[in-house]
């Protein structure tokens, strides 16, 4: 299979949704994006099933111990915030390569 | 200890006192590259609606700044910004930062940076471990240079 296949079944938004991969299991095949906080880019495996809460808990982790992670949001490289955590990987149109933001909603001083 | 070059100080206070007017509170980040982290090398002064009491960073600019800071390889080291009297780290400064890491920095500069250039009267603070800001002592974690 090559790169290109492997991007249209699994990472395009115009593939079927759940397809099951070429060993008959029934999950989706995962597929890389990059999720960025603070200048730094971190590889994510997701899948197209996988909830954007999950997403978001893996991009948390994947910055190590940040505190207050609650204060932090997935946002698409565009800067839509991905604010229905219950939304799939496919219905967020998220795609393999994608760059997603992790950072704060609100950013205030006073 | 970050290595902070004096025409930094010179740019912020330049740029707290022109966009603050004397007025309003004003805000900048102070970056590094990712590559040689302890050495500050550039000013960064955001979007935002402000006021005497308070600034808000505009959302839009939040977004093209991370996707900026990861095409450079520069990350946020610290946060500065000005209060119209004394320099302290309010409740909203210790909610509200644009990075919350460990040993993130934030530097309060009193009376909308009018006074003179330099960190008299200013107040540092860092995140620790737990989450929580700290007062630190500005000596100790910024080292200028000319």
């Amino acid at each position: 299979m090559t790169d290109g296949q492997e991007q249209k079944e699994f990472g395009d938004d115009s593939g079927e949704r759940g397809r099951p991969d070429e060993h008959g299991s029934g999950r989706d095949k995962p597929f890389e994006i990059e999720v960025v906080y603070n200048g730094l880019p971190k590889a994510l495996e997701v899948t197209k099933d996988e909830p954007i809460s999950s997403v978001l808990q893996q991009a948390i982790a994947a910055f190590g111990n940040l505190p207050q992670p609650h204060t932090l949001g997935l946002y698409d490289s565009g800067g839509v915030e991905l604010t229905n955590e219950q939304q799939t990987v496919h219905e967020a149109k998220i795609k393999k390569g994608d760059r997603l933001l992790l950072r704060p909603s609100t950013v205030k001083a006073g | 200890m970050y290595r902070l070059p004096r025409r930094m100080i010179d740019e912020t206070f330049a740029t707290l006192r022109s966009c603050g007017a004397g007025q309003r509170e004003c805000k900048l980040y102070w970056l590094s590259y990712w590559r040689d982290v302890d050495k500050l090398v550039e000013v960064a002064h955001p979007g935002h609606d402000s006021n005497r009491y308070g600034l808000t960073i505009h959302d839009e600019w939040i977004t093209r700044f991370w996707n900026e800071l990861v095409d450079k390889g520069l990350g946020v080291r610290v946060q500065v910004h000005t209060h119209p009297g004394a320099a302290f780290h309010s409740p909203t400064d210790d909610a509200f930062p644009l990075i919350h890491d460990v040993g993130f920095l934030s530097l309060v500069i009193p009376d909308f940076a009018l006074g003179e250039i330099g960190f008299a009267g200013a107040y540092l603070t860092e995140i620790q471990p737990d989450g929580c800001w700290q007062q630190v002592p500005i000596e100790a974690r910024l080292s200028v240079h000319d």
